[in-house]
């Protein structure tokens, strides 16, 4: 496997690092398709049969997970996911490690057009620092050098391996599809301002400046290693994006500032009570008439049990601690509680825009919002990524 | 040796019951893995002996995989996968 990364800061791979990669892509591969349909079955051919027999309580995602827990098919499938998991940053790292100095050093070959803005007084919030989120040695914070780009570089590549090709050519399908939807729902909103909450290395943050390039983009974030990677990596790219460095549940920008306020695959990885503040914060920075847009898991509400299940796996085994809990929640009331009317709450499910082209995806979304089981979960069969939000009054 | 760890901070979660499976478990991965990158690189310096003689060694690093190539690569992991959870993945099967 070739690293997918087309930009400036795409580390040289030898051919045994090309190996490994393309090794654990299939594994990981092999495990969320192959194995995940085996353990499917067994749960409906055995294990709820067994259940059935024994007691009447209710089928929950929890009582599904006890059962589990003890079947010999779900040790096997957590314990090889957990290895992939594994595998996949100590791949990466290896590459990483090799480069970088040289990474830090980059000279750039490129006349600014975005902004870097670091504060290094900034308290990390403990959800980032407090455990390796996503099994990621060091987390998201850990700084090996001076300028160290080092977990945004392994972010980037390892999200290269992890996706095994889902998150589409240029790893960014969530941020186009959650920009492109917009634009094309609808035609007569025209944002000048918009911010990007949580963007690691703003790999989602760029598609917004494609899809609406007449906006000043923003892009916050806690950890400056991700931050410092992305400033270079859109630089690369000659896409303008303004990266600071700030936590989303106490932001310093003025009321009233954005048309847009995105994240993906944020809010997951905050603890309820950060949720609250981040919405809250969301709404404040908001111009009246502007979009609280976020790209998410969906609810446990819209979802069949096993499914609730099997997609919760990350939070009690990825170190993803409040994942199960976010999703529990009614996300419609979470935005009420921050200020947002219940009757401009928005939300969609969607097909991957840089899968299915533009026409394809215009004439998908023009229906309502359905979930199935490829709803937030990466398939090659068709996964449908969910958004929700609502407009600011 | 890398500044980065190879290993997360806290308690690995362990899934069999016996001590040791899920790491041995790991191990075996990680080793197949190994076994991989060699099959992958013989698959190439077989092509590369085919067309460049004896700068065996600077031929096969500077090699680009076809799509063929690719496609021969990642049917030959799936295989090497399957072969090596075999018993794991046929537990399905046997209950």
């Amino acid at each position: 496997m070739n690293s997918s990364l087309q930009h400036d800061l795409a580390l040289a791979l030898t051919q045994e690092e090309k190996a490994k990669r393309s090794f654990v892509s299939a594994l990981r591969s092999h495990v969320l398709q192959n194995m995940a349909v085996k353990m499917r079955a067994q749960y409906f051919d055995v294990v709820k049969p067994n259940l059935e027999k024994q007691q009447d309580d209710p089928e929950t995602p929890a009582r599904i997970h006890k059962a589990m827990r003890s079947d010999k098919v779900f040790k096997a499938y957590s314990s090889v996911r957990t290895a992939a998991q594994e595998m996949v940053f100590d791949v990466v790292s290896d590459t990483v490690d090799r480069h970088l100095t040289s990474l830090i050093d980059r000279p750039s070959t490129r006349a600014e057009i975005g902004t870097l803005t670091l504060d290094s007084e900034l308290a990390l919030p403990s959800n980032v620092t407090a455990i390796d989120v996503h099994l990621s040695p060091g987390s998201y914070h850990t700084e090996y050098a001076d300028n160290d780009m080092t977990a945004g570089a392994i972010y980037d590549n390892s999200i290269d391996v992890f996706a095994f090709g889902q998150f589409g050519k240029t790893l960014d399908d969530i941020g186009s599809t959650l920009a492109n939807y917009i634009r094309l729902k609808f035609p007569g909103f025209s944002p000048e301002a918009i911010l990007d909450c949580g963007c690691t290395i703003g790999h989602n943050t760029l598609p917004w400046a494609q899809a609406f390039p007449a906006a000043q983009v923003t892009a916050i974030d806690v950890a400056s290693p991700g931050l410092r990677y992305g400033h270079a990596r859109a630089e690369s790219l000659g896409i303008p994006v303004h990266f600071k460095q700030m936590n989303a549940v106490d932001m310093a920008f003025e009321d009233n500032s954005f048309d847009v306020v995105f994240s993906s695959m944020f809010l997951h990885e905050l603890p309820l009570k950060d949720i609250h503040r981040y919405l809250k914060e969301a709404y404040r920075v908001l111009k009246p008439g502007g979009l609280l847009w976020q790209m998410e898991l969906p609810p446990m509400s819209a979802m069949p049990n096993y499914e609730n299940f099997y997609m919760n796996w990350d939070s009690h085994y990825n170190n993803e601690p409040f994942y199960a809990t976010f999703r529990a929640q009614d996300y419609r009331q979470l935005l009420v509680d921050a200020g947002f009317d219940a009757e401009h709450y928005v939300e969609a499910t969607m097909p991957r825009y840089t899968f299915v082209g533009e026409e394809a995806f215009t004439d998908a979304i023009a229906d309502g919002t359905t979930f199935d089981t490829l709803t937030g979960r990466m398939d090659p069969k068709g996964t449908r990524w969910y958004g929700f939000g609502a407009w600011k009054n | 040796m890398r500044d980065i760890p190879r290993k997360q901070r806290g308690k690995r979660n362990q899934f069999f019951d016996a001590d040791g499976v899920d790491e041995m478990l790991s191990g075996l991965l990680r080793l197949t893995a190994e076994v991989s990158a060699v099959k992958d690189r013989l698959y190439i310096m077989e092509r590369v002996l085919e067309s460049q003689g004896l700068s065996v060694s600077e031929a096969v690093e500077s090699y680009m995989t076809t799509s063929e190539d690719d496609q021969v690569l990642t049917d030959q992991r799936h295989r090497l996968i399957e072969t090596v959870l075999a018993q794991l993945d046929a537990s399905a099967d046997t209950e």
